[in-house]
């Protein structure tokens, strides 16, 4: 009897704690954007690991073209700038350098080599900007559809370098 | 008492039962040969905030596929169980769309957690920034007109539902955003990399929902949409199956006819 009677107080001053407690709450609403940055002030602070990536993730062919698409193009773009760039500084003009070009010699394989490493750039990002054309159209993104149209873009670059080098 | 009598010879009658199913039992089992056991290697992505001076490592576990369940997340619940009560990990998938372990014995298993996430303790990243991001995109229906709100369902036809198949049942995992290697170079800026809330930004594809052109305006940044460069590692990676490179390349197709001009005018 005494027992239920003391813990009947001790809920009730605990109840009305809570109460006064309940009273004093204020809804926590925060933004997006707060959220964010406590996110970025909080990680920095404790000095977090950030878990690996590109170390460990596991390489598929999508990925690989993905890449070689942006790296073919950096170096046509590239290549292009430093040709403008000599035209514009060097000294003598196309035909004299032509001319010297033509005047050394280099053995077939080489040459048929070069003219390979020039079409391949080319080629591939001229293919795999198709695709890309085709994908800003919405058009074969399941991944059955990824794989069989990138085998295509590299079997068409492979057999149009060839072609141009053979030329 | 009848009653205790009954149910004493009930359960006589079952015990005796019982053994004669044991016996057979047993006659079975003695026959089949005891299981080699079928040891597989997991390396397991391990990092200790309370320790001091703790670098992230990988360490190794064995266990016997034979007295493990099929799927990974067993796999790791019987390491925490009984071997390492230290490994942290988060389970709220269940298995529901985990992988089964590849019960070749010769490759090893690696287990890290979700990629360039800045992490808690081993295998659980901070996913607040993933959180923030998908609360920013306000992912409710919102209404021009709000007074009919909670008199009636808001109707819409079949065609209209069906645009919502295969973006509802995103279960936001993060695994799309993690798997991007776009998301992992441009995570960190603050108009960041919504793109794969693009496959739940499901009020936008919503008819019911009558801010699309506002919420298509929101991303007309360089950021939020355009750093998608299709390089459909996360159509791949989708537990669920679900194509969020599409649906951003749909969103991108919407970002180029919606009318700039009346979005603006509200």
């Amino acid at each position: 009897m005494l027992l239920t009677t003391v813990a009947r107080q001790g809920l009730c001053l605990s109840r009305s704690q809570f109460g006064v407690l309940y009273r004093h709450v204020v809804p926590m609403g925060t933004t997006a954007n707060e959220e964010m940055n406590k996110f970025w002030a909080k990680n920095t602070r404790l000095n977090r690991p950030v878990s690996p990536h590109i170390s460990i993730y596991k390489w598929s062919i999508p990925m690989m073209m993905s890449i070689s698409h942006r790296g073919t193009g950096v170096a046509l773009s590239s290549g292009i700038s430093a040709f403008a760039l000599a035209a514009l500084v060097l000294p003598e003009s196309y035909p004299y350098y032509l001319d010297l070009i033509h005047s050394m010699t280099f053995g077939p394989q080489f040459l048929a080599f070069s003219k390979f490493a020039l079409a391949f750039p080319v080629a591939y990002h001229t293919f795999n900007g198709i695709r890309h054309l085709a994908w800003d159209l919405g058009k074969g993104f399941k991944i059955p559809e990824v794989y069989r149209s990138g085998y295509i873009v590299v079997a068409l670059t492979v057999l149009t370098s060839i072609g141009l080098a053979a030329m | 008492k009848m009653f205790a009598c009954i149910s004493f010879t009930r359960s006589a009658v079952a015990f005796r039962n019982c053994r004669t199913l044991v016996l057979v039992r047993y006659a079975q089992t003695a026959a089949a040969p005891a299981p080699e056991p079928k040891i597989k290697k997991f390396q397991i992505y391990r990092w200790d905030p309370d320790t001091p001076g703790d670098k992230p490592r990988m360490q190794t576990y064995e266990i016997d596929l034979n007295t493990c369940g099929p799927m990974v997340l067993d796999a790791l619940i019987k390491i925490k169980n009984e071997m390492d009560p230290t490994l942290t990990f988060r389970r709220s998938c269940r298995e529901a769309c985990l992988n089964k372990i590849d019960t070749n014995t010769s490759k090893v298993m690696k287990i890290y957690p979700l990629p360039h996430m800045y992490v808690v303790k081993d295998l659980v990243p901070d996913m607040s920034n993933f959180y923030a991001q998908y609360k920013s995109i306000e992912p409710y229906l919102k209404k021009k007109d709000e007074s009919k709100q909670g008199k009636e369902q808001y109707l819409q036809s079949i065609e209209d539902r069906q645009k919502l198949d295969g973006l509802y049942e995103c279960i936001l995992c993060a695994c799309c955003s993690t798997s991007c290697p776009s998301y992992w170079w441009n995570g960190d800026n603050h108009l960041s990399l919504l793109i794969n809330f693009t496959i739940i930004n499901l009020p936008m594809i919503d008819s019911r929902d009558d801010f699309t052109e506002e919420r298509l305006s929101k991303l007309q940044d360089p950021f939020s949409l355009y750093r998608c460069h299709t390089i459909m590692n996360c159509t791949k990676t989708c537990p669920k199956g679900l194509n969020p490179g599409k649906a951003i390349a749909e969103i991108k197709k919407m970002m180029a006819t919606y009318k700039e001009k009346r979005s603006s005018a509200i």
